[in-house]
């Protein structure tokens, strides 16, 4: 072994060969992002000033960016468990718009005491976004329909539905628009006396993150969860039962897109937009791969993008950068990172592969055994591994 | 390790994220003699169409009254913006100082009526709104409109001198009754000068209207404009003329006289739309918004503004007068001269008529009635400014949807 793969091999071990890819992400984004603002005639340090002015810097700010938070990490909650179980829930875009489709059926039509009111629309809103998720995961167990094709038919098959109800059966009298009428004071969740937040979804998404925190970290499913992961086939062998596990899965992950679904009509916007997902579920899908998967990560991982979502009006009111700059400036963030993490994944390999090698003194040896899985230990890897 | 490195990785991102955070600046406070007037577009500042106009106007604002300062976020919608609300709009441009807040789209009405009593200090301008009419805006709240239904008279006129088809067609945006007015207002328009300078039967005059079903594209939830545009010409119909925000009526007509086609195109809202394809178009009705913004800057910075309901008239004596009229017709150059003296005639005798003269011609004047048949206005009688803001279909002799589908 020659001395500077001894020292390659020792410097793997640490954190640094770890965080450098990361770093190198990162610094590649902000000088792609550094040359659009340049191009915008924008000086970078006002982005950054104006980002933590209209952001951290007053309470007010930082409740609007929780506003934006809530949803985001609700959606991030149940993806955790499919991504987990090795699902793909691209559909759940789908699953927030008939969320807040089926909370608007009763904000618009049904008038009932304060709390059973809420109490209702939210229900509807977890039971039609969760039974959208669960045709999705019953189309890939019976009817042999990949996750992903059935999660992509059933988004536009909810956003074509929903188009059609704001056209027709629910646009403003005599009119057409892009939006229902406002909900009545009676169906809007109530609010902070001091802060834009609902404190029924602050709850809501504790809940959500405690059950899958228990869940993934602690609980015989969630044990199975990771089990069809790594394999399904083997983990149906062995006893799981998958079929089962898919439906729940999908079934709680819909339920949480649902809510946060409801949480957009019933608190943000009082009304049913069209496009009233706005891109959330797919953004929460980016949060939770960013985060490895892991539960503990993905508050803070949801929280960042939050910050620069919500940063996007003062950027646009005050340096006048045109809308769809934020969501480029995410993508590139995103993009950079994921793959300086495949460098990072790759490198790591290599050095392990050369480890054996040396350990076996030069010999070929067979590829390392698969990870085992034991209670209490979180998701390592990846959802398609089946 | 890997515990470790999803650590470094949320603790990287979040460094670099707020870097440089410590250096923030505190908000600049507004000059002694500013005065801060915040403008909330629908679609992107310079689309060539409505939003266009407004940001223009406001350019004008800060031009002619001294210390004026426009802030501005455009693409406000569902499709651009969908994290956007009302609230956080007007939070955010009230937090920048603005004293006066115009929005511009009525697609804004009930978010922006919620919002307002929020803040009473500040003055809000709802364009295109009736919430004075209905009682539904608060007292700090006043709404402002031109009377475009003159624009779109004069655009129906210059279709109906065009057209060699005998057919004529209407992109309209969503369905409201400010859509429908503007629809009626191009028919009325077009069937008066078919009949009177063309001298056809104007029930041989075919009227059709498409709705896309918001102000402009909006992919997978909106019709195409572009292709409803193309399905009018494919229909046999020589002009289309715009009701939308946006340019693809002007466009789609350029591209078909480029392959050969006789056809033409009428634009809405922005002076400079013919510039898209001006061997085809016929003019533009356009807003010039201004002077109007002008009066209201100056009375809210006097301290002299009053709620109100102002739908302002064209400036009958020129209407073209860019200091004075809110209301404008620029002629395109796709009309001949003759076309364009009778379209000069045509405004001349709607200006007569506005304004009671004898001789003119009033544009919502009886008998009319309605698409289903039902009585619009009887023999001789003249709508009311309720009447003629507020009318629930299209008129008779369109073809058309006057509303949604479950009405």
């Amino acid at each position: 072994m020659t001395a500077f793969r001894k020292i390659l091999i020792q410097i793997s071990s640490s954190t640094v060969l770890g965080i450098l890819p990361l770093l190198v992400g990162i610094q590649v984004a902000l000088v792609a992002i550094l040359l659009i603002l340049n191009n915008e005639n924008v000086e970078p340090r006002a982005v950054y000033d104006l980002i933590y002015e209209r952001t951290l810097s007053l309470p007010e700010n930082r409740a609007n960016v929780v506003d934006f938070w809530l949803p985001i990490l609700l959606c991030c909650c149940g993806l955790l468990l499919t991504f987990t179980a090795g699902l793909w829930n691209i559909g759940i875009e789908g699953q927030i718009t008939m969320g807040a489709v089926g909370a608007t059926s009763i904000a618009l039509f049904v008038e009932l005491p304060r709390n059973e009111q809420i109490f209702t629309e939210l229900f509807m809103a977890g039971a039609a976004g969760g039974a959208w998720a669960l045709f999705t995961g019953v189309m890939r167990t019976r009817g042999g329909v990949n996750e992903i094709f059935g999660g992509v038919a059933m988004n536009f098959l909810a956003s074509s539905f929903s188009s059609y109800l704001l056209v027709a059966p629910w646009s403003p009298p005599n009119a057409t628009g892009s939006a229902t009428v406002r909900f009545p004071e009676n169906a809007i969740l109530p609010s902070m006396d001091d802060y834009r937040l609902s404190p029924i979804t602050m709850y809501i998404t504790l809940t959500a993150f405690i059950f899958v925190l228990l869940t993934l970290s602690g609980s015989r499913w969630g044990l199975q969860l990771r089990a069809m992961g790594k394999n399904e086939k083997s983990a149906q062998m062995l006893g799981v039962p998958t079929e089962r596990n898919i439906w729940l899965a999908m079934l709680i992950c819909g339920i949480m897109a649902g809510l946060a679904g409801g949480h957009l009509v019933l608190f943000r916007r009082a009304n049913l937009p069209a496009n009233v997902s706005g891109g959330i579920g797919f953004l929460s899908l980016l949060v939770v791969l960013l985060a490895s998967i892991r539960v503990r990560w993905v508050p803070f991982v949801s929280f960042a993008f939050a910050l620069l979502y919500s940063a996007g009006l003062p950027l646009r009111t005050r340096l006048q950068l045109d809308a769809s700059l934020i969501g480029i400036f995410l993508g590139i963030l995103v993009f950079c990172v994921l793959i300086f993490d495949g460098v990072r994944q790759r490198l790591k390999e290599r050095v392990e592969q050369r480890k054996l090698l040396a350990a076996s003194g030069g010999e070929k040896s067979p590829p390392p055994p698969t990870v085992e899985i034991q209670i209490g230990q979180e998701a390592s890897s990846g959802p398609g591994s089946n | 390790m890997r515990k470790r490195y999803s650590l470094a990785l949320i603790v990287v991102l979040l460094i670099a994220l707020v870097m440089g955070a410590g250096f923030a600046n505190q908000s600049k406070a507004t000059a002694q003699d500013e005065f801060v007037f915040g403008m909330i577009l629908v679609g992107p500042h310079d689309d060539n169409g409505w939003s266009e106009a407004h940001y223009n106007g406001g350019l004008y604002v800060e031009e002619h009254v001294e210390g004026a300062k426009m802030i501005w976020i455009d693409k406000v919608n569902p499709a651009d913006s969908p994290e956007l609300t009302m609230d956080l709009v007007v939070e955010d441009l009230v937090s920048q100082g603005a004293k006066l807040i115009i929005a511009t789209s009525d697609d804004f009405k009930a978010d922006f009526t919620a919002v307002a009593p929020n803040y009473p200090d500040i003055v809000f301008i709802h364009v295109s709104g009736d919430g004075v009419w209905t009682g539904e805006a608060s007292e700090n709240m006043g709404n402002l409109f031109g009377q475009m239904q003159y624009g779109k008279a004069i655009a129906g006129c210059a279709a109906a001198l065009k057209t060699e088809t005998g057919k004529i067609a209407y992109l309209g945006p969503l369905i409201n009754n400010e859509t429908r007015l503007f629809a009626n207002a191009v028919y009325l328009g077009a069937k008066y000068c078919y009949e009177h300078y063309r001298g056809m039967d104007p029930a041989t005059l075919q009227f059709t209207v498409n709705w896309i079903g918001f102000w402009f594209n909006i992919p997978g939830v909106t019709l195409d404009p572009t292709e409803v545009a193309n399905a009018f010409f494919n229909d046999g119909n020589d002009v289309v003329l715009s009701g939308i925000d946006t340019t693809e009526a002007t466009v789609v007509a350029g591209q078909r006289s480029a392959e050969g086609e006789r056809v033409f195109s009428v634009g809405y809202d922005y002076i400079d739309t013919c510039a898209e394809a001006p061997s085809v178009c016929l003019g533009v009705p356009y807003y010039n918004w201004g002077p109007a913004y002008v009066t209201t800057v100056n009375a809210v910075k006097d301290g002299t503004w009053t709620q109100s309901f102002d739908w302002l008239e064209p400036d009958w004596s020129d209407i073209n007068n860019p200091d004075t009229s809110i209301v404008g017709f620029a002629k395109g150059t796709a009309l001949t001269e003759e076309e364009a003296a009778i379209l000069d005639e045509y405004t001349a005798a709607l200006g007569a008529g506005a304004k009671g003269e004898e001789g003119g011609v009033v544009l919502f004047q009886g008998p009319l009635n309605y698409q289903d048949g039902s009585t619009y206005l009887e023999d001789g009688e003249v709508a009311t400014p309720e009447k003629v803001w507020y009318m629930p279909q299209l008129l008779e002799g369109m073809i058309g949807e006057s509303s949604a589908e479950s009405e």
